[in-house]
């Protein structure tokens, strides 16, 4: 799939946006500040339903405006779509919708347009907490399966109802016979949801031994949790199964659902080593771009059609020989938006389309 | 700061309590009633007191003029069979359909611990005691396939099993989308989803 024109209306620093863009290589260049990483997000948005930068739709409007509208229109197979988002902070109401026609709920809109995104931010899956691991395996097997997307959210409102159920039984509010149904919901969409993540990361392994691994960077990731390790089915069950006759008390002294997905971890391995602790900053980075390289690749395959790469802030951070080695792995896929700062970042590279921003204003080049 | 006069906000406020109203919403309502004429207040007025004259059917939980609903009092249906719903709407919407000739049973609601809604809350017990007397050899489980929804169901099929009876229970199949509402469903697809409800 790719984007042949985005149109954006009041958001972020943009009255009126309309760009055409081509298949390949479409780079955006201009100082800090002038908009580049706003038509990532604008788009971003419409794939995902959601800002990598805000959980809060009403900062996207446009300071001194109510609404804001995104229309995007991608071609696949010669087919094309129209992706609208529109956004009332009045009413604080979204429309959602594809070739005109309303999604009544986000599920039928996340995958539809696949889109893979880079951002200096990748880092902290890293660096950072299990969470930011978790959000990366949980945003792209979203996009893989609806299926996956409907039921994360089941399981987080379980894990919500039955964090508040052990307050209440601390609290003596609530009796402890309100435990075993929502025990069996949180197993039941909990194994769910190791199963198809243990999966996921098994695909990521092969795409990243097959067609990302070189002499120089070898890079594996594994799924981590405290409590199991086995990854079938039934053991799994079995592991929650004994947690919950255990560890209940504890549980109920600490209001939390000790066990589950929404409490694993990936582990990171650069060239055999602990990425996190062992690698420097610029072998976190190229690591992170590779898992990220296999995301899209795993896309691919999964979805029979190229997500879009969106690749926000292409930085010089890396040396010369990395910067080609990562490049023509780029070139795997059917179309790139690149933001950067400076043209001379994309040495090497040879763009379909350039745009030049500034102050909320594109230039096509 | 101006605000609108008292008495309109004292009107705003109760009507932005309504389910499915916000507080936009309840301004444009609320300005809308105030536009129109004596009698239309009149009117709404006296529909209001009638409908104190309302209450719930002691068998199954509907709306009902009296003690005892129009479909419980209805001799001619299948007394096998129970269909267990959310709410009385979901009886017209199942009615609709014409696919279905037993029972209701309304829970008043789906478990919902957040908000404080446990299975004593709703109207479980009653459920089971009425499959203790009639001649009831299946539940329709016609609830929601959401967190709440799948919750209320295990809880009923848990209390049923506990009870040691032989009724089979069933759930709405598929064909209702995941995490759907079974109010906003077609006829057909809800007719569909009764017809090929499955054991659960
Ligand atoms: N809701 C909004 N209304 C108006 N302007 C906004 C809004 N939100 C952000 N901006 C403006 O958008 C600009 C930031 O845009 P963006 O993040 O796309 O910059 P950028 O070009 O990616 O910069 P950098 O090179 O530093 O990453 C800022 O000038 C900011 O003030
Ligand atoms: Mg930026
Ligand atoms: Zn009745």
């Amino acid at each position: 799939m790719y984007l042949k024109s985005v149109e954006l209306a009041n958001f972020r620093n943009y009255e009126s946006l309309k760009i055409k863009l081509m298949p390949g290589i479409n780079v955006f260049y201009g100082e800090n500040g002038t908009g580049k990483t706003n038509i990532i997000e604008s788009i971003y948005c419409t794939a995902m339903g959601r800002s990598f930068r805000s959980s809060e739709e009403a900062i996207l409007v446009k300071q001194g405006r109510t609404a804001f509208s995104i229309a995007l229109n991608a071609v696949e197979n010669g087919i094309e779509r129209d992706f609208t988002v529109d956004y009332d902070s009045s009413i604080r109401k979204k429309r959602v919708a594809i070739n005109g026609n309303r999604a009544a709920r986000l599920s039928q809109v996340v995958g539809k347009l696949p889109v893979v995104l880079f951002s200096p931010e990748n880092i902290m899956m890293i660096k950072g907490e299990p969470s930011q691991r978790r959000r990366f395996l949980d945003d792209m097997l979203s996009q893989f399966e609806e299926e996956y997307f409907e039921t994360l959210g089941k399981y987080l409102k379980e894990v919500a109802h039955r964090n508040y159920l052990l307050k209440g039984i601390r609290e003596g509010r609530v009796k402890r016979e309100n435990l075993p149904v929502w025990n069996e919901q949180v197993m039941n969409n909990g194994v769910k949801i190791i199963l198809s993540r243990v999966k996921a990361v098994e695909e990521l392994n092969l795409m990243l031994e097959k067609e990302l691994a070189s002499e120089k960077f070898r890079v594996h990731i594994a799924y981590s949790s405290k409590h199991y390790s086995n990854y079938d089915e039934k053991a799994l069950k079995e592991n929650f199964r004994s947690h919950f006759l255990s560890r209940t008390e504890d549980e109920i002294t600490r209001a939390a659902t000790l066990i589950g997905p929404h409490r694993d971890d990936l582990e990171i391995f650069y060239n055999g080593l602990d990425a996190k602790n062992f690698a420097s900053e610029g072998q976190q980075r190229i690591t992170s771009i590779l898992i990220k390289l296999a995301e899209g690749l795993l896309m691919k395959k999964k979805k029979g059609s190229f997500p879009v790469v969106l690749l926000d802030d292409f930085s010089s951070e890396l040396d010369e020989p990395n910067r080609g080695f990562i490049g023509k792995k780029f070139s795997l896929f059917k179309q790139i938006l690149i933001t950067t700062t400076y043209r001379e970042n994309l040495r090497g590279f040879d763009p379909a389309g350039e745009f030049e921003v500034a102050g909320g204003v594109v230039k096509t080049k | 700061m101006y605000n609108y006069p008292q008495k309109l906000q004292k009107l705003i406020n109760e009507i932005s309590k309504l389910p499915g109203i916000g507080p936009k919403m309840a301004e444009r309502v609320s300005i809308h009633i105030l536009k129109k004429d004596v009698e239309y207040i009149d009117n709404f007025k006296e529909i209001l007191e009638e409908i104190k004259t309302l209450g719930f059917c002691t068998i199954c939980f509907n709306v009902s003029e009296g003690p005892v609903c129009d479909i419980c009092a209805d001799d001619g249906r299948d007394k096998s069979i129970i269909c267990v719903v959310e709410s009385s709407e979901d009886v017209i919407t199942i009615e609709r359909t014409g696919k279905f000739r037993g029972y209701y049973h309304i829970l008043q609601g789906l478990v919902n611990p957040l908000n404080n809604v446990l299975p004593e809350n709703l109207r479980i017990a009653e459920l089971i005691k009425r499959i203790g007397k009639d001649p009831v050899k299946e539940l329709i489980l016609a609830l929601n396939h959401t967190v709440e929804g799948d919750a209320t169901s295990m809880f009923i099929s848990a209390m049923l099993h506990d009870d040691d009876n032989n009724v089979i229970t069933t759930r709405l199949a598929k064909g209702l989308p995941m995490g759907s509402d079974i109010r906003y469903a077609d006829e057909i697809t809800l007719g569909q989803a009764i017809l090929e409800r499955k054991q659960v």
